[in-house]
Formats: C-alpha cells, sequence, structure tokens
C-alpha cells in the first residue's frame, strides 16, 4: 500500500487490544507512546468497549529506545498489580518496541513470582498483519493462557466465539443469537468470548456443553477450548431464513438435540413467509445487485443470504486480508484501496450494506444499509436491532424489498 | 505513608531544573498525553488547501484520519488528510522510494498548494530522512513540501506538534517589502484587548494564527513590521522569521502581572513607533482593582494546576504572589525561562510539587492527599466534589491577552474559590 486516501486496515495490535480489553476482572498496559493509547481509546470507546481503570499505557522516551531500557514497563506491571488488582494483566507491545525487539515476553515470565496477576504478553506491534489476524491471535490466547481443564461438564451451556466489538451492532447479534438458542434448545451462554466475558468465565469455558463459533477469527481459540477437555464446536453464523434454519439444523446434530416444537412451528410460519418473499424476488425480471463490505463474517455470511436464498448477484468486499481462512467464497475479495474505491464509486442501482465510508462513496441512486465501523453518523444504543437470525432477517429484507421497490417504480417510470 | 506512595518520588519545585526532573504521578497513565501527531493535525487543518500526508504505521494513520473526519476543515473521508503507512519492509529497508511514489499519486489527484509531511514515531526512530525527500519533492513539484517531525518519545504532549507545524511554515515564508502591522502568533487573538489597541492606533493585524488562513496569506507573512506571541507554541515560529527576515517580536504569552503587560505594550508600540493608546491605563487599573477586590477571598487559598491556555509557572507565580498557593503544578516541560517564575513562587515561601500532566487515574489518589481548593484544568468533576475541591476552568484564555486575560483568570479563580468556601461551609 502507498497513498492511503480514506481509513487504512487497522493492524494486527489494534485487533489485539480491542479483544483483550473486553475481558472484565483484566487490566491492559500499553508498552509504547502515551499519545497512542490516548488517540486509541477514543475510537474503542466508538466501538462501545468501557473503559474503566483497565486501560494504562506505560509511554516512553528515548532512553528507552536507545538504551532498550525495560525497566519502566517492568515497574508499569507491578504497579498495576499491587493497586488495581487485576486477575490478569495483557502486556501489549507497541510498534516501537517490537522495532528495538523488546522482550516483553521475558519479562512477563521473570515477574511472574512476583505478582498476583496472571501476566499475557503480546509482542505484536503492527507489523505481522492486520487487524483480523490480532483477533485471532488475541481470541486464541486468552483460551490458551487462562482456560482451565473441566472440573465438571455443564449440560446446557454453550461458549459463543467471536462476538468482537468490531462488528457493528454485535450486542444485538449476540442477543438474537442467545434467544434463538434459548428458545430452540434450552441454552444458556457460559462465556460470550470477548463481547460479554470475564476471566473466570474464560476459565471455566471448557466445562460448556459445545462452543459456537460466530467468526473464523476464533476457530483457533475454539479448537484450544476443545484440547483442554471442552466440548465439541461448531461454526457458523444464522445469517438469513434459510441460513438461520441451516444453522439451528447444524446445532441440532452436534448436540444431538431436536428444536423445541413450538419454536420449530413459529420458525416454519416465519420460512414460509419468507419462501413466498424469495419466489417473488426470483421470479422478477429486474436484475437485483448487491455490494456488501465488512468483515468476512458479515460478507460471506450476508453474501449467501442474498445470493443463495434470494438469487441477487453479490460482490463482496473483505475488509481484511482472508489469508489463513478456509472455504472464503470466491465472490468475496480483499482489494487495495483504489480498485476498492473504483467498485464503490462505479456501483448504481444496487443495495450496498457497509460502513459509513462506505457507504458515503457510493452513488445515490443505491439503496444503502449501514452495517459495519467506522460509524460517525451513529451512537449505538439499542440491543435488539441485529443482523442474524430471524430478527436480523427480517431487517435486511426491509432493505431489500426497498431496494426492490425503488427498481419497480424505476422501470415504471421508464 | 499514602504521600510515600504516590507523591514520594514526585520532585518539588525547588528540584525542577529541567524536563527530566518533572516526574510522572505514577508509572502507568491513564489516558495520557495527547502526540505531537495530534497537535500538527489540529493545526494542519485551519491552513487552507494543504495537504497533510502522515508517514507512519496503520494505528498513527488510522486514528488521525478519524480524527479529521471530526473537523470539517478537512472536507471529510475525501479530504486533505492522507496517510502512507509503513509496513515491517519499510521499517527495515526504508520508505523514500514508496514515499516518492505515494506524493506522485497524491500531487496528481489533489493538485495541493503545500503538502505537510509528518513524520511519527517509527519513521523518526528508524532515522527516515524525510527533511531531505521533502526537499527533493519541492524541487521536483516546485510546492512547498514541510516536513514537521512529532515523535513522541522525545517529547511529552502535543503543544510541540503545533509548535513544529508553525515553525515548518517558515520554511515557505517568502522576503517581503517590510509595510504597516502586525502578526499575531500562537491564538486566535483576533478579537482580543491587544488587537482592539493596535486596531486603534491604526495598524493591522495581518496575519492571526491559528486561523483559517491562506497559504499565500501565510506566504507574506514577513510583511509585517512585528511579530507578537500570543502563545508559546508561536514562539520558534517568531524566533525563526527573526533569524530569517529580521522581524523583531514581542512576547505576551508570558506576562500576567499588570507591570508586566504593561512593559509588553510600551515595548509593541515603540517597536511599531506609535504612542501608547491612553485605553492601556484605564485596563490596568481596572485589573488592580480586580486584583484587590478578591485578594481576600484568594489569600490562602490552594489549587492543583493541570490543564489551560496559560503557561503553567506564569499562571502559578502570578497567583502566588497574591497568596494562593499551588500545591501540585502539572507541567509538559520546564525551560530555562520558567527559571523566574519559579523563583517567584519559591519567594512566597510555596513549593509545590511538579508532576507530569494528563494522569486522572492517578491523580485521584493526590486528592484527598493535598487537599487544595481548586483544581484549574479538565477533571472528573464529581471526584472532585467528594474531596470539596472546586474544578475551574478558564474558558475565554485562549482568545485573551494581556489585562483582561489576567482579570479573566483572577474572575475564574474567585468564582471558584467562593463555590468552594460555600461547599466546606454548607455542604455540597
Amino acid at each position: 500500500m502507498s497513498l492511503c486516501r480514506h481509513f487504512p486496515i487497522p493492524s494486527d495490535r489494534m485487533g489485539i487490544v480491542w479483544s483483550v480489553l473486553p475481558v472484565r476482572d483484566c487490566a491492559v498496559i500499553e508498552y509504547g507512546p502515551a499519545g497512542t493509547t490516548h488517540y486509541g481509546a477514543e475510537v474503542i470507546m466508538d466501538f462501545g468497549i468501557k473503559i474503566h481503570k483497565n486501560f494504562f499505557c506505560t509511554h516512553v522516551d528515548e532512553n528507552d529506545i536507545i538504551m532498550g531500557d525495560t525497566s519502566r514497563l517492568e515497574q508499569a506491571i507491578l504497579e498495576v498489580d499491587k493497586t488495581y488488582r487485576p486477575k490478569c494483566i495483557f502486556v501489549i507491545g507497541s510498534s516501537l518496541t517490537s522495532v528495538i525487539g523488546a522482550d516483553i515476553r521475558g519479562l512477563c515470565r521473570l515477574l511472574e513470582g512476583q505478582v498476583e496477576s496472571r501476566l499475557i504478553p503480546f509482542e505484536h506491534g503492527g507489523f505481522r498483519g492486520d487487524y483480523s489476524l490480532g483477533i485471532a491471535d488475541a481470541l486464541e490466547a486468552l483460551v490458551k493462557e487462562i482456560a482451565c481443564p473441566p472440573a465438571k461438564k455443564r449440560e446446557g451451556t454453550f461458549n459463543l466465539i467471536g462476538a468482537c466489538y468490531d462488528s457493528y451492532r454485535v450486542g444485538s447479534d449476540v442477543e438474537e443469537i442467545c434467544r434463538l438458542l434459548k428458545e430452540a434448545f434450552g441454552l444458556e451462554p457460559a462465556c460470550i468470548l470477548p463481547y460479554d466475558c470475564s476471566y473466570d468465565s474464560i476459565r471455566h469455558c471448557t466445562e460448556a456443553e459445545c462452543s459456537i463459533v460466530m467468526r473464523k477469527e476464533g476457530i483457533r481459540a475454539a479448537k484450544a477450548v476443545q484440547e483442554k477437555g471442552g466440548g465439541g464446536w461448531f461454526y457458523g453464523v444464522p445469517y438469513g431464513y434459510q441460513g438461520t434454519e441451516k444453522w439451528i439444523a447444524q446445532i441440532a446434530q452436534g448436540i444431538g438435540r431436536e428444536p423445541d416444537p413450538a419454536f420449530r412451528k413459529e420458525f416454519g410460519r416465519k420460512l414460509i413467509w419468507a419462501k413466498k418473499k424469495e419466489n417473488e424476488l426470483r421470479c422478477s425480471p429486474l436484475p437485483m445487485n448487491a455490494v456488501v463490505e465488512g468483515n468476512e463474517m458479515q460478507v460471506s455470511g450476508i453474501g449467501k443470504f442474498l445470493k443463495e436464498e434470494l438469487g441477487m448477484k453479490v460482490e463482496g468486499i473483505l475488509t481484511h486480508s482472508p489469508k489463513g481462512m478456509e472455504e472464503v467464497p470466491q465472490w468475496c475479495r480483499f482489494l487495495p484501496e483504489k480498485e476498492k474505491l473504483d467498485v464503490l464509486r462505479g456501483c448504481s442501482n444496487s443495495l450496498v450494506l457497509g460502513n459509513d465510508e462506505t457507504l458515503s462513496q457510493t452513488p445515490e441512486t443505491n439503496t444503502k444499509l449501514q452495517i459495519g465501523f467506522p460509524a460517525k453518523e451513529t451512537i449505538v444504543v439499542a440491543n435488539h436491532l441485529p443482523f442474524v437470525g430471524l430478527r436480523g432477517a427480517d431487517w435486511i429484507m426491509e432493505s431489500i424489498l426497498t431496494y426492490y421497490n425503488k427498481l419497480v417504480i424505476s422501470m415504471m417510470m421508464q | 505513608m499514602q504521600e510515600k506512595t504516590i507523591l514520594g518520588h514526585v520532585k518539588r519545585l525547588s528540584e525542577v531544573n529541567g524536563r527530566r526532573d518533572i516526574m510522572p504521578l505514577s508509572w502507568v497513565t491513564y489516558p495520557g498525553t495527547h502526540c505531537p501527531l495530534f497537535g500538527a493535525a489540529i493545526t494542519v487543518r485551519q491552513m487552507k488547501n494543504a495537504v497533510m500526508l502522515v508517514i507512519g504505521t496503520e494505528e498513527c494513520t488510522y486514528y488521525t484520519k478519524s480524527l479529521s473526519l471530526v473537523y470539517g476543515e478537512y472536507g471529510g473521508l475525501d479530504g486533505r488528510c492522507l496517510s502512507f503507512v509503513m509496513d515491517k519492509h519499510d521499517v527495515t529497508f526504508g520508505c523514500q522510494d514508496k514515499l516518492k511514489k505515494a506524493v506522485e499519486e497524491l500531487v496528481k489527484e489533489y493538485a495541493p498548494e503545500a503538502v505537510f509531511l509528518i513524520t511519527t514515531c517509527v519513521p523518526e526512530m528508524t532515522g527516515e530522512d524525510i527533511d531531505s525527500v521533502a526537499d527533493g519533492l519541492w524541487n521536483a513539484y516546485n510546492i512547498p513540501f514541510l516536513t514537521v517531525h512529532t515523535d513522541h518519545f522525545r517529547c511529552d504532549g502535543h503543544l510541540s506538534g503545533i509548535q513544529n507545524v508553525w515553525a515548518a511554515c517558515a520554511k515557505m515564508m517568502e522576503p517581503c517589502v517590510q509595510e504597516e502591522g502586525v502578526n499575531l502568533l500562537g491564538k486566535k487573538a483576533g478579537n482580543s484587548e491587544l488587537a482592539s489597541f493596535l486596531n486603534a492606533a491604526g495598524v493591522r493585524v495581518r496575519l492571526s494564527l491559528p486561523s483559517d488562513c491562506s497559504l499565500e496569506e501565510m506566504k507574506k507573512a514577513p510583511a509585517a513590521k512585528l511579530n507578537v506571541v500570543c502563545s508559546k507554541q508561536g514562539l520558534l515560529l517568531a524566533k525563526e522569521m527573526e533569524r530569517r527576515f529580521g522581524i523583531p517580536w514581542v512576547s505576551f504569552y508570558d506576562r500576567c502581572r499588570p507591570a508586566e503587560i504593561e512593559e509588553g505594550y510600551k515595548m509593541l508600540f515603540e517597536l511599531l513607533g506609535k504612542p501608547m493608546p491612553e485605553e492601556v491605563e484605564g485596563k490596568k487599573k481596572k485589573l488592580k482593582e480586580k486584583i484587590e477586590e478578591n485578594r481576600e477571598l484568594l489569600d490562602k487559598g490552594s489549587f492543583i494546576l493541570g490543564n489551560s491556555a496559560v503557561e503553567p509557572f506564569v499562571l502559578a507565580s502570578f497567583f502566588a504572589e497574591l497568596g494562593m498557593e499551588p500545591l501540585l503544578i502539572q507541567a509538559k516541560e520546564f525551560e530555562e525561562e520558567d527559571t523566574a517564575y519559579k523563583d517567584v513562587i519559591l519567594k512566597q515561601g510555596m513549593n509545590p510539587y511538579v508532576s507530569q500532566s494528563a494522569n486522572l487515574a492517578a491523580m485521584a489518589g493526590v486528592y484527598e492527599l493535598l487537599k487544595p481548593d481548586l483544581y484549574l484544568g479538565p477533571a472528573e468533576r464529581d471526584i472532585l466534589l467528594q474531596h470539596q475541591i472546586v474544578g475551574i476552568g478558564l474558558p475565554k484564555a485562549g482568545q485573551m491577552l494581556g489585562f483582561e486575560l489576567a482579570e479573566h483568570m483572577v474572575e475564574c479563580f474567585a468564582e471558584g474559590m467562593k463555590r468552594c468556601r460555600q461547599i466546606k461551609e454548607n455542604g455540597i
């Protein structure tokens, strides 16, 4: 990448901070310039992550850089351990300390006997990959470093892995998934990683009956849960009507229980309605196009809903590299900024789903729905407006039908 | 015991002789100081038609782009805040060729009148010679390319970023025929008392930084007869303009006492070859009256000095002379010229702690220990009130100079002290 006109792709380090900061009873110490922490805190709070006596910075000066002196970090760890008594401290390097090769891991090992907090180091300085890699590494580290082998099994509970704050309206998505699992199988959440979890809930996540992985960044963490004696895991997100049906079926098969009959009956009614809508749209001679931009979970999930259930032509644009991810649909691409802008500015009379930035670049002939951050024009409050599950499918369907109506009117005006 | 924990390692003013003597309150900070990159970004925004290219990691560039959307002047998402993102290859092998290619795209797409190349911590640490790249680009495209260094590991806070942007501007200034008029450097002081005195004397204010000035106006800044340094961040530019164009300067950012302010006006009008306006005497008298009116209220009061638009040691010495004791001064720098204010404070028998700023998390532990009457600057007001401390600010200080500024300071402190007395007498 050379000239970047809009937002750069967030780095691995940013993904790590977003993923570990929400874990309750823990603290984050950044070993780097204070300005980065101050700056970063503003974006972090935009995501809805709470900061209260859990996010600190050491700052660094010339002496630390030139002499490679890590005593400042050492004192910082001792101080946070003593003052705030967190159960765990995530010690995160910065681009500066990564370039000078500060041995954060070694220091944490050295201090292990001197502090009560568990120390988990991250030496990513922003140069290993993008935020998607950071999220994957952080989720895996949380499980590998914190989770214990199960002392007992808690049937009827599940872990939800990969519910990350960088996903717009993640709170609503989590609520909808929990609602569906409760109504269909009577399942209760054990650990929602990292959206709503504590140090102890991660410790005991191996006791849950199963793990449900929302995004591919969480697969390594789910495997780690299983390796430590936890339950089996399923990857999948319930986007769309049929997508939700398949997801329910997948879980039913995995846990060996059928969904509740009352739930199935209600669900079946909705599917009949959705099938009718699908037929209407599929029978229409009007070409329906969509551009979906976001992380892989959103793009492939919503994209499949539009493409496979409704027969729309979909172009997927990823906001991170799919490197290392399996089964990414071919129509999902990670484009250089210039090419991405060409696609966005060139699309017309389409349904466009993306973030503020994406939507602002597309002409007004398009029908637009915000599904991602940055969200400069919106402050998220609601927890009942998901993109996933039946409610999410309904909400996305509203935009689809609005888009379809616009196409119909436009055709009639010709 | 508590003092040992929180302030035990923090030096008192008598021991402070430089930045290295200013200790942090704790080993960790939150939120911590803003970085010079932030300072540079909020300054370049006011220069019309100038493009800002931030050279750094994804994080530095992402956050700056995010910040640029808050300010309309940048022109939103498609606006003139751009990034050059360094990857690990650039860190290892250098980024100059790639940077030049990026600039080629930038010039083609944005047709800028000037480009600020903002270097951040990583390129500064790896030693990228962006200054020479800028010189080469200036020659190649025949538009100013100005380098602004914003490495946070060499300074404490965003003010150096503001200062460095203005200082960089000196490079694009052109020798001009000297005309009547002055430049106001460092504050939006176009509506200040000083500006009205100049106006009454028939002296034109040419350039007022920061303001929405065009690059053409900036280039012609040396046509002024005199520079007035309104905040410390304008000092470097004033000195550079004196060096390059022989323009004298008078400072006002360091004057709070009536006699000092009067002396400043005397110097100013002497250099302009104009008689001092009669209103100066009247304003001085008014300030003195205001001080006398509030002297009893301020005397024996105490305060912690956080962040304000007035230089910390200037402000602390002013109130120390009025009998108000600074118990803790949060400062980013201690420079040679601060020694005079230090002496004034020490002479009053006061010896405050001096710590680094922007650490609200740790500050909470200091309130109970020092028990000041007032806290000046941004703080968690509810926590202050729990300790019967009144939080105050100087809301108009950013646009004021001279007698009016000192009067405003006295008013704000006096109001705070009144409130504090009420709280102590009647509870919250």
